[in-house]
């Protein structure tokens, strides 16, 4: 199999399986566009992921290399967050700076995989929270002021579930 | 270089400030993982997740409702919406009186999407006014509206109809479901304002299907341009839809008295190609009809003819043969329906959803030898000639099997209440429908014991919906698992119940019957606790499998299995998403119970504790301080309750706004009128001897929303 090399913001580079790097729509788009040759010994700059989590995200493209391609979003269908894979959920297992920084990667890399089972785990740590739990379990400010916050939690206790 | 370093020093300060900021789009994509209560929640974070959770496809999922059973409080949320930025797309208005002078109208018509008015008071005038302002409109419901359509004169105005016309071009839906005063003249009005409809309801409107009838009103010659102001006709009615025929996808007719003949001129419509058809409560529906329907509407996705007394085995052939692309079918309360006629609905391999409720004739075997087994209906030239009843069913061949697995797979929702079901059909729904998400088998106590839960429990832990109303025969052990997965364990735990010769037993009972089985009911409880107190200790009994595994549930109906008690609450109740919870009658509960559901389960809005006569007002409390999104409490007849329960919800249950608070005569008349800001029913109890009456049933139900197709 063939290697291409991929630099992280803080200059550490990591050589890679093609077909595992190309689960990134990011860098797939970026061979195809540059026309990258996968003998040539260039390096991809990826200026939005530190070494640390590319290593985590390299990490978890492999494990899931052979996966079947995520199917396609359907509004209608009822979205699970209760199947996590043990190894999803154990290799989650991490401060809440690395998750968030995980899909920030997830989103900047295009990997689909990876976007949705960090962001249910995030859902699944929002769910029976109040506003004030989340904020805590997050580190998030609030910046609403008192009288605009009155009116949403107003406003919110007028909304049903259609 | 530099943007490295820029990059670095960019995360460096992220983490010292642990201030993370998810992208909107980011947070929009976490937030589609969640319930509507939990998104609204976190609309409530900040300013970005605010803006997240305002997106258009979660908008459009929630609507507001206003009116009953709230409060008198439409000017306070009028007020409220005028200092609003956020967008609503859906309004209900239910038993409210409106005006045109009300801002919403220029405020929110523009963008409506939908609009239901029910059992609303309204001028036929203001109710011209008010369409005019929603010119975005797509589904109108007017149910039930009676000083806007009593005079006849709604609409008089050709211009209007003119004009609507092009307001109403986008809308899809009409329902002008229990509208008495509807006449030809008026519906003709009416859905003449709304030229592209596809979906038409009637539901409960006094329609004629009587040719004496017709010939009285239209002497002559029928005429569409001069219908009758005084009655609605099915004449008229087959003449809109004829005309209409090309456009209609959905029609629903329930609780009227549509007959065969008028069904089997309706289904025969040229250029009508039905997806949905609703004939609820249709009395006088016969087999003729159906015949008819089968034949011509073979794209009919969604069925329902539950209450339609006539129906019987023969006419769920000809749907089941016919229909294949049903994918719901709801046949609740068809009391001919026998067990033979349920072998058909394995015909339908589209099935999602189905309603076999209150089949009376059915019997266990109609789900073993019926929806589960996994039979072949051969001799298919014998069925087409004529309806047999001895139409012979073989075991299914090697290529059928994938077939039938696919079929059982696609079924999502199973309602079946208050049959004869034994043990082993239990068993079998559990094993054959992995992705049941909803399932009711509420007043199945035969079939529905501590056994077959566990089966539940096992298989089917996609479940988001559970019902098991009055199946008495659940007790701790089968919610929680404990002591049932070991089938000698239990029966070791039986032994225990039989009588010991101990010192006291030896002495003669002067215990009551009823007493005899408190004392049963906590050996019991005191039994399982145990087991449930002792399983972080190693190598202990093998436990079964506890309601905890069904993670995704939302809503649970557990009540009147009265043998439930605290300890299930404690080790059986933990669920993330939980909303709706009934345990009324679930007399042993008391105020630990509520301590740990309160605990466990965060996101309960509607709770129903009604006549589980041990909760105290410290029970109260805890619900009150922790559920902080309930919205409705029933606490009917829990007779400990005093004006502490009262203080602590005013002080804490800021999201509540309905209690029901009916037979507790701890409480006092000032106590419940100090909560003001609340709908509470109550009576006030003057009667000592009252204690004996028997409670009234549950008010009936508002007038339901079925959901558009």
């Amino acid at each position: 199999m063939p290697n291409i090399k991929l630099q992280s913001s803080d200059g550490e580079v990591f050589e890679v399986d093609v077909d595992i790097a190309k689960c990134s729509v990011t860098i797939k788009t970026m061979l195809e566009d540059l026309g990258m040759d996968e003998d040539e010994e260039e390096v991809v700059p990826l200026p939005n992921v530190n070494s640390a989590i590319l290593r985590k995200v390299i990490q978890w493209a492999t494990y899931h290399k052979d996966d079947p391609p995520p199917p396609e979003d359907d509004e209608n269908k009822d979205k699970r967050t209760d199947d996590i894979s043990s190894w999803d959920a154990d290799f989650l297992k991490v401060d809440q700076g690395t998750l968030y920084e995980l899909i920030l990667a997830a989103n900047y890399l295009d990997i689909k995989g990876l976007l949705e089972v960090t962001c249910k785990t995030v859902a699944n740590m929002i769910k029976g929270k109040t506003p004030e739990e989340v904020r805590k379990t997050f580190n998030i400010k609030n910046d609403f002021s008192p009288s605009e916050e009155e009116q949403v939690r107003k406003e919110n206790e007028w909304c049903e579930e259609k | 270089m530099a943007i490295m370093s820029d990059s670095k020093i960019h995360m460096k300060n992220m983490s010292e400030f642990g201030n993370f900021q998810l992208p909107v789009d980011v947070i929009i994509h976490v937030l589609s993982y969640l319930s509507t209560s939990d998104r609204l929640a976190a609309g409530l974070v900040n300013k970005t997740w605010h803006e997240a959770s305002l997106a258009m496809k979660f908008v459009d999922q929630t609507e507001l409702v206003l009116g009953r059973p709230r409060a008198d409080n439409l000017n306070e949320v009028i007020e409220l919406l005028q200092h609003s930025t956020r967008p609503f797309y859906h309004f209900v208005f239910r038993e409210v009186e409106l005006k045109r002078n009300m801002p919403i109208w220029d405020q929110y018509g523009p963008h409506m999407k939908s609009l239901a008015l029910l059992c609303c008071d309204l001028s036929e005038k203001t109710l011209v006014e008010i369409f005019k302002c929603c010119k975005s409109l797509q589904i109108l419901r007017v149910n039930a509206c009676r000083e806007c359509l009593m005079s006849g004169r709604l609409l008089e105005d050709q211009n209007d109809i003119k004009e609507l016309s092009e307001t109403f071009k986008n809308v899809y839906g009409l329902d002008l479901g229990y509208n008495r005063f509807l006449s030809d003249a008026l519906f003709n009005r009416l859905v003449a304002t709304c030229p592209n409809l596809e979906y038409l309801s009637l539901m409960g409107c006094q329609i004629s299907f009587h040719c004496g009838l017709y010939k009285k009103f239209y002497p002559q010659v029928y005429d569409f341009s001069d219908a009758s102001k005084s009655v609605l006709t099915f004449l008229n009615t087959l003449q809109y839809l004829r005309q209409q025929a090309h456009n209609l996808k959905h029609l629903n007719f329930s609780y009227t008295l549509i007959d065969g003949t008028a069904l089997a001129t309706l289904s025969a419509l040229q250029d009508l190609r039905l997806e949905t058809l609703i004939l609820q409560g249709c009395y006088q529906l016969t087999i003729e009809g159906i015949k008819s329907l089968t034949e011509y509407q073979t794209r009919l996705k969604s069925l329902d003819i539950s209450f339609c007394v006539r129906i019987t085995d023969a006419s769920l052939f000809c749907i089941c043969k016919n229909l294949t692309k049903l994918e719901v079918l709801r046949i609740k309360q068809c009391r001919a329906i026998t067990d033979i006629g349920i072998k058909y609905i394995q015909l339908l391999k589209h099935l999602k959803e189905l309603d076999i409720s209150k089949d009376e004739r059915l019997t266990g075997d109609s789900i073993t030898h019926g929806l589960c087994c996994s039979c072949n209906i051969i001799d298919d030239n014998n069925m087409e000639q004529d309806f047999d009843e001895n139409i012979s069913f073989t075991f299914s061949q090697k290529n059928h099997v994938t077939e039938e697995r696919i079929r059982k797979e696609n079924i999502r929702v199973l309602v079946a209440n208050a049959l004869n079901l034994h043990e082993e059909s239990v068993e079998c729904i559990s094993k054959s429908f992995p992705n049941l998400k909803h399932l009711e088998l509420s007043y199945c106590f035969n079939g529905v014991t501590d056994k077959t839960i566990q089966m539940i429990f096992k298989e089917l832990v996609h479940l988001q919906i559970l019902k098991i109303s009055h199946c008495d025969e659940v007790s701790d052990a089968g919610l929680t698992g404990m002591g049932t997965g070991n089938h000698e364990y239990v029966e070791t735990i039986q032994v225990v119940h039989e009588p010991e010769f101990t010192e006291s037993k030896l002495r003669i009972s002067l215990r009551s019957k009823a007493e005899e089985e408190i004392v049963r009911d906590a050996d019991r409880k005191r039994e399982i606790m145990q087991l449930c107190e002792n399983v972080s200790k190693p190598l202990n009994s093998f436990s079964g499998y506890s309601l905890i595994r069904l993670k995704c549930l939302r809503e649970l109906d557990l009540s009147g299995c009265n043998k439930i008690t605290d300890v299930s609450l404690k080790h059986a109740f933990a669920f993330p998403e939980l909303k709706i919870l009934n345990l009324s009658q679930c007399q042993q509960i008391t105020y630990i119970g509520l301590d740990y559901l309160s605990k466990n389960n965060p996101a309960i809005e509607y709770l129903n504790l009604n006549r589980c006569y041990n909760i105290s007002d410290i029970g109260v409390s805890y619900l009150a301080q922790r559920l902080h999104r309930l919205k409705r409490l029933f606490i009917q007849g829990c007779s400990q309750l005093t004006d502490h329960t009262l203080d602590s919800i005013k002080l804490y249950c800021k999201s509540l706004y309905y209690l029901d608070t009916r037979y507790c005569r701890g409480m006092t008349a000032a106590g419940i009128e100090s909560l003001r800001h609340l709908h509470i029913d109550w009576h006030k109890q003057t009667d000592a001897s009252a204690e004996s009456e028997i409670l009234p049933p549950p008010a009936p139900p508002l007038p339901s929303l079925p959901s558009l197709p």
